[in-house]
């Protein structure tokens, strides 16, 4: 798949993981959002976020890894790389 | 001439979130503790700034003998640089304790930030403070959103079973993976006590509060570093609850866990008024708008 595919790939799939781990299936996620932009994200939700990444995408994003990043775009790049090199 | 005598004891600084309350106390339990310092404790919890919970001055710090803090990376801080600027002053002869901060989500596995929380114009509590669920459900919100009756949303979460959203053993796979990175570089350490003893003891009162058989492993390493002896029979025996609230746990969560010191008849200590069944929980809990 293309890296631009890819992308686009990602951050789709990835609106579901999020509606899936915050239980709202109405949840629509932007890639420039933060944890304070989307209702019911905080570092305590965070892990069952991660888990559900992990599961939906089939890679290991290793503890700390996903906290430095910036926004929601950043989580979909960290994805789509690990994907790329798998 | 004065009648009070300068208290001539340590100086040992303690900073971190709200599970300090408990350190705080279970160290000062300790005559010996007691009889050779003085504890000063500065706390902060989640989403407050920061340096100003913390402005702790160079006089005191080099006053300071021991420092108890939280490793930097993992508090939830609202200003991590603020607190290592902080960590770099402590000066090079005090005797620094890190401890971690813990969290377990495996028996509360649908927390989310409930944003009912921020709303200015919220319920009060029946004593008269607006109403906080610092610890929101996001199968009930769900629900809620469907416009559900609460007597249906009540009826239908007891029913079900959290493996069917959730995997749980994944989840406790996922935090003890966390925490075990967490804890590499602490001084104190929770991590094998909480995996062995979080299905018969309450290691955990909530996803990010230890409960008291967690608090006094750490408070009996914070002393064995100190030189002093660990906590006698009471602790152990003789405490409530040091840290509030203390959320229930979904009866398929105890079954799913083989978890011995609860049943789903279970009450639990949500404040200091209200020790609440899962079931009046979420009574309280979905009214609260």
């Amino acid at each position: 798949m293309e890296k631009a595919d890819l992308a686009t790939d990602v951050m789709a799939r990835l609106q579901e993981v999020f509606r899936r781990a915050f239980f709202d299936d109405g949840l629509e996620v932007a890639e420039t959002d933060t944890a304070a932009d989307v209702d019911g994200w905080d570092s305590l939700s965070h892990v069952r976020l991660l888990l559900s990444i992990e599961r939906q995408f089939g890679i290991r994003i290793a503890p700390g890894e996903a906290d430095r990043l910036a926004d929601v775009g950043e989580l979909a790049r960290l994805i789509a790389s690990k994907l790329q090199a798998a | 001439m004065s009648g009070e005598t300068p208290d001539s004891r340590q100086l040992c600084l303690m900073v971190g979130t709200c599970i300090t309350f408990g350190l705080q106390y279970l160290l000062s339990m300790s005559e010996e503790f007691r009889q050779r310092y003085r504890l000063q404790a500065y706390r902060t919890h989640r989403h407050q700034q920061f340096m100003s919970d913390f402005a702790i001055g160079d006089e005191e710090l080099n006053a300071a003998s021991v420092f108890i803090y939280h490793t930097p990376g993992w508090a939830d801080w609202g200003n991590e640089q603020g607190y290592h600027e902080l960590l770099a002053r402590v000066p090079a002869h005090v005797q620094r304790i890190s401890i971690p901060y813990p969290i377990f989500p495996p028996l509360w596995p649908f927390h989310v930030y409930d944003p009912r929380n921020d709303a200015p114009d919220r319920a009060l509590f029946p004593h008269g403070a607006p109403a906080h669920y610092p610890y929101g459900d996001g199968v009930v919100l769900r629900m809620m959103r469907q416009g559900l009756p609460k007597e249906e949303i009540i009826r239908r979460y007891l029913d079900m079973d959290v493996s069917d959203e959730i995997g749980l053993d994944a989840l406790l796979e996922k935090s003890i993976e966390i925490q075990a990175v967490k804890e590499e570089n602490t001084d104190v350490k929770v991590l094998d006590f909480v995996a062995s003893e979080f299905r018969r003891q309450p290691a955990f009162l909530t996803m990010n509060h230890v409960g008291n058989p967690t608090l006094i492993h750490m408070a009996d390493q914070i002393l064995g570093r100190l030189g002093c002896a660990p906590l006698g029979p009471f602790a152990h025996r003789g405490l409530f609850h040091l840290v509030s609230p203390q959320m229930p746990i979904h009866p398929s969560v105890i079954r799913h866990f083989g978890l011995t010191y609860v049943t789903p008849e279970s009450r639990y200590a949500f404040d200091t008024f209200r020790n609440l069944t899962l079931e009046e929980y979420l009574s309280f809990y979905i009214d609260f708008a």
